[in-house]
């Protein structure tokens, strides 16, 4: 089921950072973990940006690319 | 009588200093205008929104630092026994306001009112624990083997130290590191989790006449609340700041390390856990129950020494599930506050995702949910971050339980000797806290041996969490290593300096080597 975009809340890109993805968008963390990408840890999110912590994964800008347009999809509806 | 309701949190607040809007940086002394981002603290008890924090940028950090480094000139010379004084102070103010700083991290983070006390205690006991500290600050005498020499070590203060605190503990981990730093002689600058700025904010409100009052110079301690893209990388990679002590996750941690590391400086790390009680045919099985409950689902299971793992003899594994499902279908979930709540709320909604997401994965490697799991809506968990606390079974080696997953997730593994027992707890990448309930002093003695438990803690016949502040607390592998709060911790805040005074009118050089001119 689409999550609504809240007011004020941007589209997901690379550059936003972890903590504000989860925040804005906490069911982000399911998505992301099912990739590999752990969000949260220790019960906070991870320190930097989206793109970083999937480089750390071994991602490549084409599949972070992907990422955010699942994201928005998911997001957007 | 406890009462969740807005107004007692207001009184609360009032209490505490918190106003609508906050100012995110302290000197100690007083509270600095600041330019950053406004931040909002939302409980996750009902999801109100508690108060505003206007967050500090990294050009405040620079001027904090430049602050706390005039402090360190003058605060170093005080001597020991005098800053134990002022810790004793800080001790008696905080147990003036126990119960609202306790109701404040309740309300703030979610975990139960009993346990924000036990967190202020902690702080209390601590700063008890230091005061002792401030006259022990022990070197050794050696002799020399030089005629008219003498030798000794003396610790010396070190400097900045730099503490970075999680959202579980939102105000005991700054006390177990500033207590001791402070009777060291040390300065601190204190960066609090985002999601618990408040309960900092009324940490400070509460030492700042302490301080004022006994004419310490502004710098010694600091708060700069702000994001990890303001205050991050440039705080860990500052040379003026020789100690990082910082807790949090593993991945953090490894970073926090790589950076402090190449600039040579000092870390104190308390990462990560993945604790596990082992249940051995003798164990008193009543005990290890309620050791169990209060370990797994206690704060919802977002302890770093959280219970995430039972290893149960395959002879007493029915009956000991038995007893644990049971005993989970009577805890109480609900407001933090409320007298009756045994588990709170999860700290987010991302937390829950989270929490949903492990239990997918249990489920996909084979595993069972045998009790919860479940989000709760409605009437009370308006908030969205409340759960079923969830038993499982599962085996050791599924990915899912390698890793800590921060909620309140036990998973139960059979075995059927105790060398694999020991085996299956110590085959995880972190090595916090473990345990092992038995009546066996056999059993119970090779788990403490070598070749027994590899966690910094071990404990037989109690829990995994709970640890008090007189012993060292941290652990091994992917837990960072670090020891902070009790027994010889202290040492980590102060530099070691070897000292040899020759007495005599001679200068022999030391393994008798001659160099004479």
């Amino acid at each position: 089921m689409p999550i609504p975009l809240l007011m004020n809340h941007k589209p997901v890109h690379p550059d936003i950072t972890v903590a504000d993805l989860v925040e804005q968008y906490p069911a982000s963390v399911g998505y992301l973990s099912e990739k590999g990408i752990r969000c949260l840890r220790c019960g906070e999110p991870v320190w930097g940006t989206l793109a970083e912590a999937a480089k750390e994964k071994g991602f490549n800008d084409s599949q972070i690319r992907q990422f955010t347009d699942d994201l928005n999809t998911l997001l957007l509806g | 009588m406890i009462n969740k309701d807005q107004n007692t949190i207001r009184i609360v607040l009032e209490n505490l200093g918190i106003k609508e809007v906050n100012c995110g940086l302290s000197d100690g002394l007083a509270w600095k205008e600041t330019t950053g981002e406004i931040a909002t603290m939302i409980s996750p008890a009902d999801g109100r929104s508690i108060a505003q924090v206007q967050q500090a940028t990294s050009e405040d950090y620079e001027n904090t630092v430049k602050m706390a480094q005039e402090a360190f000139k003058a605060w170093r010379m005080v001597p020991a026994p005098k800053r134990g004084e002022l810790v004793r102070l800080i001790g008696n103010a905080l147990r003036n306001h126990k119960e609202d700083l306790g109701r404040l991290v309740s309300y703030e983070m979610g975990k139960i009112y009993q346990e924000g006390l036990g967190e202020v205690q902690e702080m209390i006991d601590i700063a008890d624990f230091a005061v002792g500290q401030s006259r022990q600050l022990y070197g050794l005498t050696m002799h020399s083997e030089r005629e008219r020499h003498r030798m000794y070590e003396q610790y010396h203060p070190l400097g900045i130290v730099g503490v970075v605190t999680s959202f579980n503990f939102p105000v005991a981990v700054w006390a177990w590191n500033a207590m001791l730093a402070l009777v060291a002689g040390d300065v601190v600058i204190w960066k609090p989790s985002s999601k618990v700025m408040l309960s900092a904010i009324a940490v400070h409100n509460i030492i700042k006449k302490v301080l004022i009052d006994n004419s310490i110079p502004a710098g010694v301690l600091n708060l700069i609340i702000a994001g990890s893209k303001e205050i991050g990388n440039n705080f860990f990679a500052d040379k003026r700041v020789p100690l990082i002590s910082f807790t949090g996750s593993t991945e953090v941690g490894r970073k926090v390390s790589r950076i402090v590391g190449e600039r040579l400086g000092r870390s104190l790390l308390e990462l990560g856990g993945n604790n596990a009680i082992i249940i051995t045919p003798s164990a008193n099985i009543d005990m290890a129950i309620r050791a169990t409950v209060f370990g797994a689902a206690g704060t919802a299971g977002q302890r770093c020494t959280t219970t995430r793992r039972m290893i149960i003899h395959v002879s007493i594994y029915e009956n000991f599930r038995n007893k644990l499902v049971k005993a989970y279908s009577q805890l109480q979930i609900g407001h933090p506050l409320e007298t009756s709540t045994h588990i709170g709320p999860l700290v987010s909604k991302a937390s829950v995702s989270d929490f949903e997401f492990a239990l997918r994965k249990v489920q996909q490697e084979g595993g069972r949910i045998l009790y919860g799991g479940t989000k709760l809506q409605g009437d009370g968990y308006e908030s969205g971050c409340y759960v079923v606390p969830c038993i499982a079974e599962a085996e050791g080696h599924y990915q899912i339980v390698q890793e800590e997953t921060f909620a309140p997730i036990v998973y139960l593994i059979k075995y059927t000797s105790l060398d694999e027992a020991i085996e299956i707890q110590n085959g995880v990448p972190q090595g916090l806290s473990s345990s092992i309930f038995t009546t066996s002093i056999l059993d119970a003695e090779t788990f403490l041996s070598p070749e027994g438990s590899d966690c910094g803690i071990a404990n037989v016949n109690i829990g995994t969490s709970g640890a008090e502040i007189g012993g060292a607390f941290g652990g091994e592998k992917d837990t960072g290593g670090g020891r902070e709060s009790g027994s010889d911790a202290w040492k980590v805040y102060m530099r070691r300096q070897t000292n040899t005074i020759n007495y005599s009118t001679k200068l022999p050089l030391a393994q008798g080597i001659k160099f004479d001119i």
